[in-house]
């Protein structure tokens, strides 16, 4: 590591504290997001996108291990334990990332709409002041141009198919978008994490960047785009409301942590 | 799945830049770019590469499964090369028995001499 960069000094006591609540943010959608895409494994529609979307899961789950680590590093606490341990109440993540897959429609739409979210959040952090982000955030979008290539062709393929596969996304969407604004929640460092490059960018801006990808893309395949900007239900727009959904989904995550705690390693 | 979305396709995959394409399987997929996109992770997940191919059995051309078009009847080891492997053992076993009759002849002719 230079010398010469943020990184060798570190950052500084108040730096770090928006800075881990940034990587918890980060690691905790994608942890949340690829346990919930994990859930169609062994049921995906069928054998070969079952293993290749399970593989997905396991590439957002690896991206969030390394978000947890870089945390640790902050002395966050241990990467496994950041994971596994917290309570619903300290969570980052978004209810967007929560809500349960629904059908293929649903987790098709939102593996495409979060895929995209990843790819400006991902754009800002390869711009970041703080090197550790910037190298991780590199190798991490290098990996998510499978994802959103993926993402796209699959629901270029269902919307184009018409019919119920059609009327599935367009369901899906509707369902869907109430909760994007809780993705763009950057939390309570937001202007301190701008202010000092981190994260150069703010809400607003990657909402119209998102919005600029997705909204064009959606309206080509048909789909009429809810209304943007204030219609989001507020009650689902920041992330410590989280969804309901969560507190199952993380008693699944640590059922073997829940039997032994102190057998659990990893 | 409906076999009239579905379509066989055959995967090839180039290792290196070197390597030539290898078959490593068959993936079912409703079109070339699910095929392609699904093959990567079905055998790509780990492992490295520079390639892939996929091809629609529907656009494959193969030779006929009679046995006879694959006939081997009469023997061919005339055409085969398996010969040649002890040809450095036989250049030796001259070259000393050529030496041998060199001092043959040197050998008379001094007599004759």
């Amino acid at each position: 590591m230079a010398q010469d960069d943020k990184a060798a000094r570190g950052p500084s006591v108040a730096e770090g504290a928006a800075l881990v609540d940034l990587l918890l943010q980060m690691a905790d959608d994608d942890l949340v997001l690829g346990h919930r895409h994990s859930e169609w494994l062994g049921v995906a529609p069928d054998i070969e996108e079952d293993v290749a979307f399970s593989s997905i899961a396991q590439d957002e789950v690896g991206h969030a291990a390394l978000y947890y680590e870089l945390a640790s590093q902050l002395g966050a606490g241990d990467a496994d334990r950041l994971a596994f341990d917290r309570p619903v109440g300290e969570r980052r993540s978004a209810a967007f990332v929560e809500l349960e897959n629904g059908d293929w429609a649903r987790t098709a739409m939102r593996h495409f709409l979060y895929d995209a979210f990843e790819e400006v959040r991902l754009d800002a952090c390869t711009r970041s002041g703080w090197q550790p982000l910037q190298r991780a955030a590199t190798k991490v979008r290098r990996e998510e141009f499978y994802h959103r290539l993926h993402s796209r062709t699959q629901l270029h393929h269902l919307a184009k198919a018409g019919g119920e596969a059609f009327a599935r996304l367009e369901h899906a969407l509707a369902d869907l978008w109430p909760y994007v604004a809780s993705l763009f929640d950057l939390g309570p460092h937001a202007a301190e994490l701008r202010a000092t490059g981190v994260l150069p960018a703010d809400a607003a801006a990657l909402r119209s960047a998102w919005e600029a990808v997705v909204v064009p893309e959606l309206s080509e395949l048909g789909f009429g785009v809810p209304a943007c900007g204030g219609t989001d239900a507020t009650s689902a727009a920041h992330r410590g409301a989280h969804h309901p959904a969560l507190a199952e989904l993380l008693t699944t995550m640590r059922a073997v942590l829940d039997v032994d705690a102190a057998a659990a390693s990893w | 799945m409906s076999a009239e979305v579905f379509e066989p396709y055959q995967v090839f995959v180039r290792r290196d830049a070197l390597d030539a394409m290898e078959h490593v399987g068959t993936v079912m997929a409703a079109s070339p770019e699910m095929a392609v996109l699904v093959a990567r992770q079905n055998f790509l997940r780990r492992d490295a590469a520079v390639g892939l191919w996929v091809v629609a059995d529907a656009d494959m051309h193969s030779a006929n499964t009679d046995p006879q078009f694959f006939a081997e009847e009469l023997d061919k080891s005339y055409r085969r090369v398996d010969g040649y492997s002890d040809n450095a053992r036989r250049w030796k076993r001259f070259k000393q028995q050529a030496l041998q009759l060199q001092d043959i002849v040197r050998d008379l002719e001094s007599k004759e001499g």
